[in-house]
C-alpha cells in the first residue's frame, strides 16, 4: 500500500515537471522551427510545429534586405563594449571602495542600493537628453554608456563584497615587495575575483544584449543603431505588418540562438552569480 | 584606508590613485543615474515640450495627475500585475525547488532548462508569445482546435482579461526559473541534520515540508517577495511587445503610461510625464516600505 502510494506521487511529480518543461521549452522551439517556414505557412496558423518544406530564405531576407546584418553587428559592439567597460570600470571601483572607509563610501553604496529600485522608465527621457547634450546621440556609444551605467550599481555591490573576501595577508605581502597601490590591483585582486568578473561580465553582456527600453529610446530617430531587439520588433508596427511575421521570427531566433550557446557553456556562472546577488544583497 | 600605506608621500600618491579609480563610476554614475533623477523632479514642475521650458507651473501638473483617470488605471494594472505574478510565480517556483532538491531523475538538466529563460529577452519572446496567441494563425488556438477544446478561434490579446493572463504567462515563464534557483539555494542551506532527527521522530514527507523546509526559506520570503514588487514596477518590454496598451488603454502599466508621454509623436508633455516619473518612484517606494513596514516586525520576532 504504502510503495502504492510512493509510486503514484512519483507519477504526479514527473508529470507535473514534464509539463513544466514543455512550458519552458515550446516558445523557444516554436520560434525555432516556425523560422524556416516559408511566411505562407507561418501565416497560415494551425497546429504544426515543424515546417512543411525547410527554407532558409527567410534568415537570408532578414540578414540581406531587412538590414539584420547591422542590427546584429550593433548588438555585438554594444554588448561586447559593456561588458568590458563594465568590468574595468567595476574592477576598479569596487577595489578602492574595499580599501576605504567612512561616510563617503556608505553614502555611495546606500545610494547605489536605492538607484536600482527607479523604475527604468523614470530615467529613460532625461537620459535620452543627457546623450543628446553630450553629443552621443549619432552613435552606439549612447547606448554603451548608458547601459554600463545602468548595470553597474549592481555590479558594484556584487563585486565589493567579493572583494572584501579576499585575503588580506597577501596583499600586505605583495606590498612589502615592493609592489603599489595599482600594481596590488592588478596583479593579485583582479585575478583572485576571476569567478566574480565572469559572473558580472555574462550579467553585463546578458543586460545588454536583451535590453528593449533603453535602446528603444536612444535609436528612435536612427534606425541605424538599433540592435537585434529593437530591430526585431519596429517591424511589428509598420505598414506591410503581417508581411513581415518570417522576418521577425527569423530575427527573433537570430537574438536568442547565441546566448542560448553562451548559456549552454556557462550556465554555473550565471546561476551561481544570479543566486549570490541576491542572497546578500 | 589600511594601516599599512604609513609613508606620507606614499599615501599622497594613493589618494591620486583612488580618485583616479573611482571616477569612471562616479561620472557614469552621476551622468546617467543621480542628474536623470533630479532632472526629472525639476521638469515636473515645469511646463516643457523637450526643447525649452516654457514656464513654472507648481503643482499643476501633479494636481493633473490625481485627476487622470488612465494614469489610475495604469498603476492599478501595475498592482494588479504585480499580485497576480506573485500568486502565480512564487508557489510555482517553489514547488519546484522541493521537487527538485528531491532524488528526482536528470535533476540538473531540469533545473539548468528551467533557468534558460532568465538569459533570453522580455521583448524577443514578447514577440513569440505575440505570434503563439495570434488570433487566427496562432498555434496555440490551432492546438485547442486540432483536439477539439475550442470550435472557434479566441481572440486572446483583444479581450482584456485574457490579454493580461497573456502577459502574466510571459512574465512567469521568464522568471519562476530565476525564483526556483533562490529558493533552492536557501533550503540547501538548511542543515540535513534536522531532516534526519525528524526522520527518527517519525515525521512524514508532507510535515519535514510543512515544519521544516517551510519555516527556515522565511528570510527567502522577502528577497523574492520585493524582487517580484521591482520586476512588476519596471514592467514594460512585455506590455509594450504584446499588447502595447491595448484595447484602448486597458492593459497600460506605469512605465508604459510615462514613456508613451514622454515619446509620443503627437506631441509629448515632458512636464507632465516627469511628474508621472515622480509619481511612480513615490508608489514604487510606498510599496516597498509598506511592504517592508508590514514583515519587518515579523520576522524580528521570528
Amino acid at each position: 500500500m504504502k510503495i502504492l502510494k510512493y509510486k503514484i506521487s512519483k507519477i504526479f511529480i514527473y508529470l507535473f515537471l514534464s509539463l513544466l518543461l514543455i512550458f519552458t521549452l515550446f516558445p523557444l522551439v516554436y520560434a525555432f522551427f516556425g523560422s524556416f517556414k516559408s511566411n505562407l505557412e507561418f501565416l497560415a496558423g494551425g497546429s504544426n510545429i515543424f515546417p512543411e518544406k525547410w527554407n532558409i530564405e527567410n534568415y537570408i531576407f532578414a540578414w540581406r534586405e531587412a538590414n539584420f546584418a547591422r542590427y546584429t553587428f550593433n548588438s555585438v559592439f554594444i554588448s561586447v563594449m559593456t561588458t568590458v567597460l563594465t568590468l574595468i570600470i567595476a574592477g576598479m571601483a569596487s577595489y578602492v571602495l574595499v580599501h576605504i572607509a567612512g561616510k563617503m563610501k556608505g553614502f555611495l553604496m546606500a545610494l547605489m542600493g536605492m538607484v536600482m529600485f527607479v523604475p527604468n522608465a523614470v530615467l529613460i527621457y532625461p537620459i535620452f537628453k543627457m546623450c543628446k547634450m553630450l553629443g552621443l546621440m549619432g552613435s552606439l556609444w549612447s547606448m554603451v554608456l548608458t547601459q554600463t551605467a545602468s548595470v553597474l550599481p549592481f555590479t558594484v555591490i556584487l563585486v565589493t563584497s567579493y572583494m572584501s573576501g579576499v585575503s588580506k595577508e597577501i596583499e600586505e605581502a605583495a606590498e612589502i615587495d615592493g609592489c603599489g597601490f595599482f600594481g596590488i590591483f592588478l596583479r593579485i585582486v583582479m585575478p583572485l575575483s576571476k569567478p566574480i568578473l565572469a559572473t558580472s561580465a555574462l550579467f553585463a553582456f546578458k543586460n545588454a544584449w536583451n535590453s528593449y527600453l533603453l535602446p528603444l529610446a536612444l535609436s528612435i530617430s536612427k534606425p541605424e543603431l538599433r540592435p537585434l531587439t529593437v530591430g526585431v520588433l519596429a517591424l511589428k508596427d509598420v505598414g506591410e505588418g503581417i508581411s513581415s511575421w518570417n522576418i521577425m521570427i527569423a530575427g527573433s531566433v537570430i537574438s536568442i540562438v547565441p546566448m542560448v550557446i553562451l548559456y549552454i557553456f556557462m550556465n554555473r556562472y550565471f546561476i551561481e552569480g544570479m543566486t549570490s546577488g541576491s542572497v546578500k544583497g | 584606508m589600511r594601516t599599512t600605506y604609513k609613508n606620507k608621500k606614499h599615501r599622497f600618491g594613493c589618494k591620486i590613485q583612488i580618485a583616479l579609480m573611482l571616477a569612471p563610476l562616479l561620472a557614469l554614475f552621476l551622468l546617467f543615474n543621480v542628474y536623470p533623477l533630479l532632472c526629472s523632479v525639476f521638469y515636473s514642475f515645469t511646463k516643457y515640450n523637450g526643447v525649452a521650458v516654457q514656464s513654472f507651473v507648481g503643482f499643476d501638473n501633479y494636481k493633473r495627475m490625481f485627476h487622470d483617470t488612465s494614469w489610475w488605471k495604469s498603476v492599478w494594472n501595475t498592482l494588479q500585475f504585480t499580485v497576480m505574478g506573485y500568486v502565480v510565480q512564487v508557489p510555482l517556483s517553489l514547488l519546484t525547488a522541493v521537487l527538485l532538491n528531491g532524488k528526482i531523475r536528470g535533476r540538473n538538466f531540469l533545473r539548468t532548462t528551467f533557468f534558460l529563460p532568465n538569459v533570453t529577452s522580455t521583448a524577443i519572446i514578447g514577440i513569440i508569445f505575440y505570434f503563439m496567441f495570434a488570433s487566427y494563425n496562432g498555434i496555440v488556438n490551432g492546438l485547442l482546435q486540432s483536439v477539439g477544446l475550442i470550435e472557434r478561434p479566441i481572440e486572446w490579446l483583444a479581450n482584456v482579461t485574457l490579454a493580461k493572463w497573456v502577459i502574466i504567462l510571459l512574465n512567469t515563464w521568464g522568471q519562476f526559473g530565476f525564483f526556483m534557483v533562490l529558493f533552492l539555494a536557501a533550503i540547501q542551506r538548511i542543515p540535513l541534520e534536522l531532516y534526519e532527527s525528524a526522520v527518527i521522530d517519525g515525521a512524514n514527507t508532507r510535515q519535514k515540508f510543512t515544519r521544516i523546509t517551510f519555516p527556515l526559506l522565511g528570510s527567502m520570503f522577502p528577497v523574492i517577495t520585493m524582487m517580484v514588487i521591482l520586476n512588476a514596477f519596471q514592467l514594460f518590454d512585455s506590455v509594450k511587445v504584446i499588447t502595447n496598451g491595448g484595447p484602448g488603454n486597458e492593459t497600460s502599466v506605469m512605465a508604459l503610461h510615462i514613456y508613451n508621454y514622454f515619446f509620443s509623436t503627437s506631441g509629448a508633455q515632458q512636464g507632465y510625464a516627469s511628474a508621472l516619473s515622480v509619481g511612480a518612484t513615490v508608489i514604487t517606494a510606498l510599496v516597498g516600505a509598506l511592504y517592508l513596514g508590514l514583515t519587518g516586525k515579523k520576522f524580528h520576532d521570528s
